[in-house]
């Protein structure tokens, strides 16, 4: 399975290489929720994010002519877009938390016991815990369960060291679980 | 929690992309490439090209129409000088074209300090 995605990659950098804009739109298709999902970890910011994930593309774009095989196609992408949205970050000067919709989001009611969290957007829970933990933590627990990558292809794509990374995934799970908890409650079990 | 109970719930944390997303990417790099091939700088190669082609014609023109009087005289610096401006002339004329297409690309309007370039 990961052999065959390397060898549609492989195909389509070559005819991107070869000037098919549709290969690349194709290449764009295939890792722009990843690679948003980690530029949202960092940014916290969804428009905010997008843009740097554009600028990201383009980079891409413009240097696929250096690309060497030398990692997966993956692994080169997604460590521009985190170097991307750090840079970003740093350029913004933004603070953690960022969005004041974080500050006013509200839990679960607690008189909504009987409902089951089925009915309301999982997906919505999560990414708001997610955007209550820290960048760091956030990045290599997308990397980690999320891009399914090693602690090694973690490492090239974050320059983090290896003990930096273990520290982040643990701190990271406990994080998440915790700002789950604050938000859900009991109906974080719905989630199991 | 467990760790497939972590994978499960950081799989759903992925983030989508809007719609027009891809579209705007591909509109935004074709834009670009269309943009640089409308205006362009001098590469160094052609840069040094045109150093030397200068030099050999002012040479040339030089003994050929100064009078005797003035070869090695202080005309050559000046000479030289205003090959100089018009090339730098050249130069800020092709960025002041650049910025303006950057600007109307991103539906900026330019600055006076951007027309003044």
């Amino acid at each position: 399975m990961g052999s065959k995605v390397v060898d549609k990659d492989t195909q389509l950098i070559h005819r991107v290489r070869d000037g098919d804009m549709q290969a690349f739109r194709t290449l764009v298709d295939l890792y722009k929720d990843k690679s948003l999902s980690l530029a949202m970890s960092i940014l916290k910011d969804k428009p905010l994010a997008e843009d740097v994930l554009q600028e990201a593309f383009i980079k891409v774009y413009q240097n696929i002519e250096k690309f060497k095989f030398k990692s997966k196609f993956s692994t080169w992408l997604y460590r521009i877009v985190v170097n991307t949205s750090y840079n970003q970050l740093k350029k913004k000067k933004r603070t953690f938390p960022l969005s004041e919709d974080d500050y006013t989001f509200e839990p679960l009611a607690e008189n909504n016991v009987g409902l089951s969290l089925k009915h309301n957007d999982q997906k919505e829970f999560i990414q708001k815990a997610m955007a209550r933990i820290r960048p760091d933590e956030a990045l290599t627990l997308r990397l980690f369960y999320l891009c399914e990558m090693n602690l090694k292809e973690v490492e090239d794509v974050t320059k983090f060291s290896a003990s930096k990374i273990r520290v982040d995934l643990y701190r990271g799970r406990k994080n998440l679980e915790e700002q789950l908890q604050k938000l859900l409650g009991k109906h974080i079990d719905d989630l199991l | 929690m467990k760790d497939e109970n972590i994978k499960n719930i950081v799989e759903q944390s992925e983030v989508k992309t809007s719609y027009e997303f891809t579209d705007n990417l591909i509109a935004e790099i074709e834009n670009g490439m269309q943009k640089n091939a409308q205006v362009a700088f001098w590469t160094m190669p052609k840069i040094a090209i045109g150093f030397v082609a200068v030099a050999i014609l002012s040479g040339v023109l030089g003994s050929l129409l100064l009078p005797s009087s003035f070869t090695g005289a202080t005309i050559i610096p000046i000479v030289w000088s205003f090959l100089l401006l018009i090339g730098l002339n050249h130069l800020l004329a092709l960025h002041k074209c650049q910025s303006i297409l950057e600007m109307n690309h991103k539906g900026m309007t330019p600055t006076k300090e951007t027309l003044q370039l």
